[in-house]
């Protein structure tokens, strides 16, 4: 095996990468790969939390780059689905509590063992993202549609070039097509235009999000909404397969119902 | 045989004179530094610029012999302390500390460097440092073949003429003026060391503030001229835009 190590990354916090990694590890899992899904926000931990599975940890990542335990102790197997593993961060310790250089051993060690190696970068620009990045081959940068968060993603996008990594894509995250009817919010061609980068998907806002976040069930997990449906088809586009792009409704899969009754709100 | 206590005389006779003769040479080694330190009159200050060619070993006894060369100009006078390009470490700054500042009682106003690193150690010891000067990357006109992103400036002496976009967060210096092809959401200072016949072009306007010279514009987003083709120029003092038509 030769895994495919894929940090995701934003620049802004809050704009959702924790849930973007959570759901794609979960939904390539589901398609038979062998995953990893590692939290780099060491200090702020979210991930195990998201993926549900902070009951189960005993050792960390800084945990395997001191030597405290081995690489196979500190991954938390997904007892829901096959080959889905969680590489946590330490709660109690800094960003400085890792080098690159020991990230990239730590994913290089990884890359023979599994499929795809997903990586939870920390938002900033500091060392933090830096270690995160390091070992990527590739990245998936995660943006709103918010004037504020394209500007960090734009940031973010430069420092990757000028650190080497060809492959750039972008997921917008919370998209609300009433808002950007009204013109109250950017369009998804415009954040587009101004990143440059291959679009990879556009997840709508969608309060299962919050819900499936709460609960520690990654809306992959086998849900029907829209955001669920989105993440599945991002993870299809990594694999490869077309898909054409769509613009996701917020509306979309409400019922009939509840999308007059949402009509009646506007 | 010579005696025992007179070998011993001798051995340290020997001693002796050879350190004073490294002394000595070590003395004129940093005459012949001492004259590449310049110094510069700066508004109430004297700046004594110590040129990067000065080995780190005879860094204060050079500064020591060109003050005492300068006595009369440098008496009671604030300095600053230019060390350009150097990159320095602590123990140099220890050095220069023990041996020529807290020695002479000298009043250090500033630790200057254009050096990334000695700034930083500057700044990590509490030392004044100076702002960081434009640090031009060429002259003539500037060619970029790309769209600049948020985080990226370009400092430039002459024009520079961007093939692509300037993104909110970009930033251009030049000294001449400036033509974007594509949009310009960053900033954009032309003539930024005074010229004020000097112009910006922008394919499609869409940034918040533009400078040229020392006049600055804010742009307000109902600007009729947002979102078009505009050329801006200094007219009579101020600034002006004129849309670019066809």
């Amino acid at each position: 095996m030769n895994a495919r190590i894929i940090v995701v990354t934003s620049g802004k916090g809050g704009v959702g990468k924790t849930t973007v990694t959570a759901n794609i590890s979960v939904a390539l899992a589901k398609e038979g790969y062998s995953v990893v899904a590692i939290d780099a926000d060491i200090g702020l931990r979210n991930l195990d939390v998201v993926m549900g599975l902070e009951n189960r940890i005993v050792y960390n990542l800084v945990d395997v780059v001191e030597g405290s335990c081995r690489l196979e102790q500190a991954l938390v197997r997904d007892k829901r689905v096959d080959n889905l593993y969680l590489l946590p961060a330490a709660q109690t310790r800094t960003k400085d509590a890792v080098s690159p250089e020991q990230m990239v051993e730590l994913c290089e060690a990884l890359r023979d063992s599994y499929d795809f190696v997903l990586i939870d970068s920390p938002a900033g620009i500091e060392g933090g993202f830096k270690n995160a990045a390091v070992a990527a081959d590739e990245a998936l940068v995660v943006a709103t549609p918010e004037v504020s968060s394209v500007r960090d993603a734009d940031r973010i996008i430069g420092l990757l070039e000028s650190e080497g990594k060809k492959s750039i894509s972008l997921i917008v995250n919370r998209y609300r097509s009433s808002m950007v009817k009204k013109g109250n919010m950017l369009d998804v061609t415009d954040v587009s235009e101004i990143l440059a980068v291959k679009l990879l998907g556009v997840v709508p806002e969608d309060e299962a999000v919050v819900v499936s976040t709460n609960k520690g069930e990654p809306l992959s997990m086998g849900y029907s909404s829209p955001a669920a449906k989105a993440f599945r088809d991002i993870c299809h586009r990594i694999l490869g397969k077309d898909i054409p792009l769509k613009y996701p409704d917020e509306n979309e899969g409400k019922g009939f119902w509840e999308g007059i009754k949402s009509l009646f709100r506007l | 045989m010579v005696p025992d206590d007179v070998a011993y005389v001798n051995m340290w006779h020997y001693i002796y004179n050879n350190i004073r003769l490294v002394n000595y040479l070590r003395k004129v080694k940093s005459m012949d530094y001492s004259g590449k330190i310049q110094f510069k009159g700066e508004g109430e200050h004297i700046r004594l610029i110590v040129s990067e060619s000065i080995p780190a070993e005879f860094l204060h006894e050079a500064i020591n012999l060109a003050i005492d060369k300068a006595r009369k100009l440098v008496g009671g006078v604030p300095l600053i302390l230019d060390f350009k390009s150097r990159q320095l470490v602590q123990d140099d700054i220890f050095g220069l500390l023990s041996n020529v500042v807290c020695k002479r009682h000298l009043k250090i106003k500033e630790w200057r460097s254009s050096n990334e690193g000695s700034r930083e150690l500057f700044s990590s010891m509490g030392f004044k440092t100076q702002e960081r000067g434009r640090l031009y990357q060429g002259r003539g006109t500037l060619f970029v073949h790309r769209s600049l992103r948020s985080g990226k400036t370009i400092e430039h002496d002459g024009d520079v003429i961007v093939l692509g976009n300037v993104n909110e967060g970009a930033e251009i210096y030049a000294t001449g003026s400036i033509c974007v092809w594509g949009r310009l959401c960053g900033l954009a200072h032309a003539g930024c060391e005074g010229k004020d016949d000097v112009f910006i072009v922008a394919g499609c306007f869409d940034a918040n503030q533009v400078r040229i010279s020392d006049k600055i514009s804010y742009v307000g987003p109902d600007t009729h001229w947002i979102g078009k083709s505009v050329k801006v120029y200094v007219a009579q003092g101020v600034i002006a835009v004129s849309e670019l038509s066809g």
